[in-house]
């Protein structure tokens, strides 16, 4: 493999900061606006570097709501939703991909429909189940609803599917079967897939305001989003600074999390697979 | 060929599952049309509250509308209250805003789960009334002095408060719309006193409109649209019209002050190009802060944001009047859901408290809202309040010149009709005229279901 000619380097290069501007761009704003004193959020022609810098905002914005508690209480939840989500969805995905019984084809369906349905339609019943059971305004109100996942079932299944059945049999000779043929090789085989999906349901659970709002009503269980909404103000203007500067510490977890992991990502994706 | 079975076997699939999720789809107009299925006497609604004897506890649902902070605002309110109420205990929950908390009292009416006490946007008392959860106050008032009761408050809040005679809920949270004008503008422009009347606000909007290169940099005015319709309706009532008849059946759109409001509207939009089409409501005081609009029609709530915000000197007018002055009034609600005598009791010690002269003078100070007591005014820190920020009168005067703001059961469909109208009518879509006869028609067929 030669070194590609200079220019195709500094064009594949270009393109990549083109591309990086829109995704960069609104977190610079988040992240001036969230310094910036309240008579220079608005000007008529925007200030892309703040004049004087309130960092004061930060100390405003965590004692608007008891945010130390939330932060603690989506930690627990965010938790627990994916850890049930992956032990879900891989068991339910490698009985759809690699089991034989009635009706497989159907029960796909049945779970690929459900990844349709918005929460807005079933949190009724959801809501109705969980009075019934006592949890509402607890841990397991937020997160069993959440325990099985459509999306992730359906993702590791295609996952589980581009395993070569040749790998099956060399496992097989070597009396590796069943769970411990899902454990020991599809599993790690699937490892950009898995971690794919963490992310993806780390970033909707993480940021999820509907179903908390609901079912919650002490700050005991409440959890961040929550916290971000007291500063939505729909009569009036909402406080943007001091909306940003909590943002910034509520979305600094997930930024974390995407950075740590794109390394892994690019590791793992390099080792998966057979030989060709 | 499998590709084909794959598809039929979607479709089949699809076609099964949704008619049979139709029915959940849209629980607020099931849970409206069904006013018997509401808990008569729901059970207490929290089990986990195990209060000690003699303590009864209160659990009250309250949303945030104004900015950040408020939340805590009420908190230390609430606090206060328990602590001159040995024998009460009240939970306060915040609900998100408006339509979430309307969305959590839905869901909890179906699980048997509502709240004590909470508070709603003005048009919900008649939205909640007619599903029997509501509990009437009016035995309430009587015990504590009767019209010597009501009288306590500003006649123009207590509009909303009723629905077929009966009392619903108190004020709490209210606010007008005024006019915000920007006042280093209008000296540039040499313009010597804020508009007072409908054309002086117009060509007062058409000096301050600015344009650069055929584009306008600066409108002379903004009328923000937004989901209430709140400044149509005070166009409407200061063309001497009315919204909606006494008895909540009939829409007075199609008739001639409603048409002339909109005509107005729709002639700063359309003709003299002074005011854009479409602004939203968020939008509209940002884009004042900011300077890219003169003057902007706004709620009064909106002034401890501008005294933030803006760069510049501006003051506030009541909204110029045609033939009168006139706006509805909006805002939130306090009110009570049925629930056992000792509860209640408890329950309306703590409404009145909340509407008192002492604490809707904290509240109002402290969020902008109007304090709905004409005695919260003399007090001496609401005096020393109004003389450095004299013009919060403007939203008190404005109170004088108050009519119904529209509600009545079904009328958040009505609300949404307007609105979306309102919208093609000023983006050229529909003409004035056949534009308010249709809400007027589809309205009235809704108000009669």
């Amino acid at each position: 493999m030669g070194a590609k000619p200079l220019i195709l380097r500094a064009l594949t290069y270009l393109v990549l900061i083109l591309a990086l501007f829109p995704i960069l761009l609104p977190i610079y704003w988040m992240i001036i606006t969230a310094v910036k004193p309240k008579d220079e959020v608005f000007t008529f022609t925007p200030e892309w570097v703040p004049h004087t810098v309130a960092l004061s905002n930060f100390g405003l914005a965590w004692n608007s709501a008891p945010f130390g508690h939330y932060f603690i209480n989506s930690v627990v939840v965010t938790t627990g939703i994916i850890f049930l989500q992956l032990v879900t969805s891989t068991l339910a995905a490698y009985a759809l991909a690699r089991l034989r019984f009635f009706g497989r084809g159907v029960l796909f369906l049945i779970i690929l429909s459900a990844m349709i349905l918005p929460i807005q339609i079933t949190f009724l019943a959801n809501f109705v189940t969980l009075k019934n059971f006592g949890w509402l305004d607890t841990y397991q109100g937020l997160v069993i609803p959440f325990a099985a996942s459509a999306f992730g079932t359906f993702l590791l299944r295609q996952a589980f599917l581009a395993v070569p059945p040749a790998l099956e049999d060399a496992a097989r000779l070597d009396r590796c079967t069943g769970l411990s043929f899902l454990w020991n090789f599809l599993v790690p085989l699937s490892r950009p897939t898995l971690l794919a999906f963490t992310l993806v349901a780390l970033v909707a659970h993480w940021n999820d305001y509907f179903w908390p709002l609901i079912v919650t009503n002490t700050d005991a269980v409440r959890t961040l989003p929550i916290g971000l909404g007291m500063f939505i103000a729909q009569e009036v203007t909402t406080d943007w600074n001091l909306l940003m500067a909590a943002t910034l510490f509520v979305s600094a977890p997930l930024l974390i999390a995407f950075f740590v992991a794109q390394r892994y990502f690019i590791s793992s994706f390099m080792h998966s697979g057979l030989k060709g | 060929m499998k590709r084909m079975y794959w598809l039929i076997g979607t479709l089949l699939v699809l076609a099964l599952l949704l008619p049979a999720c139709a029915p959940t789809a849209a629980p607020p107009p099931a849970a409206q049309g069904q006013p018997t299925a509401a808990p008569a006497t729901a059970a207490p609604s929290q089990p986990t509250a195990a209060p000690a004897a003699g303590k009864v506890t209160v659990t009250y649902w309250f949303p945030v509308d104004l900015g950040g902070g408020l939340a805590k605002v009420m908190d230390s309110m609430v606090a206060k209250f328990n602590g001159a109420h040995p024998n009460i205990e009240v939970k306060a929950v915040y609900t998100g805003n408006y339509d979430a908390t309307l969305q959590k009292i839905q869901a909890g009416q179906l699980a048997g789960n509502l709240p004590d006490v909470a508070v709603v946007v003005n048009e919900h008392t008649q939205t909640l009334a007619p599903l029997g959860i509501l509990e009437p106050l009016d035995s309430f008032v009587q015990a504590d002095g009767g019209k010597k009761f009501t009288d306590q408050y500003f006649p123009a809040l207590l509009l909303n408060s009723y629905l077929n005679g009966k009392m619903y809920s108190l004020p709490f949270q209210r606010s007008v719309p005024v006019l915000y004008y920007n006042k280093d503008l209008f000296d540039q422009a040499g313009i010597s006193k804020p508009p007072e009347t409908w054309d002086e606000m117009e060509q007062d909007a058409i000096k301050l409109t600015e344009k650069q290169g055929g584009q306008v940099s600066r409108w002379g005015i903004e009328v923000p649209l937004e989901a209430y319709n709140w400044i149509y309706y005070a166009f409407v009532y200061e063309a001497g019209g009315k919204i909606i008849s006494d008895d909540l059946k009939t829409l007075y759109l199609d008739q001639p002050p409603a048409i002339e409001a909109m005509n107005y509207w729709n002639k700063l939009v359309n003709t003299d190009h002074v005011t854009a089409a479409y602004t939203p409501w968020a939008q509209a005081s940002q884009d004042f802060a900011a300077q890219k609009t003169a003057m902007v029609i706004y709620s009064s709530g909106s002034q401890a944001f501008f005294r933030d915000s803006a760069k510049f000197k501006w003051s506030l007018v009541k909204i110029p009047q045609d033939k009168q002055y006139g706006v509805a009034p909006g805002g939130g609600k306090i009110l009570m859901f049925k629930k056992d005598a000792a509860t209640e009791k408890a329950a309306w010690e703590f409404m009145k408290w909340m509407t008192s002269p002492e604490e809707t003078a904290f509240w109002s100070m402290n969020s902008g809202y109007i304090a709905v007591q004409p005695a919260a005014w003399d007090l001496p820190v609401m005096k020393d309040y109004a003389k450095k920020y004299p013009e919060v009168l403007v939203t008190v005067d404005q109170l004088k010149n108050a009519y119904y703001e529209p509600g009545a059961p079904n009328y958040t469909k009505v609300r949404d009709l307007l609105h979306d109208t309102t919208q093609d009518i000023l983006s050229g879509k529909i003409s004035v005229t056949d534009g308010l006869k249709k809400v007027t028609q589809e309205g009235n067929k809704l108000l009669s279901q």
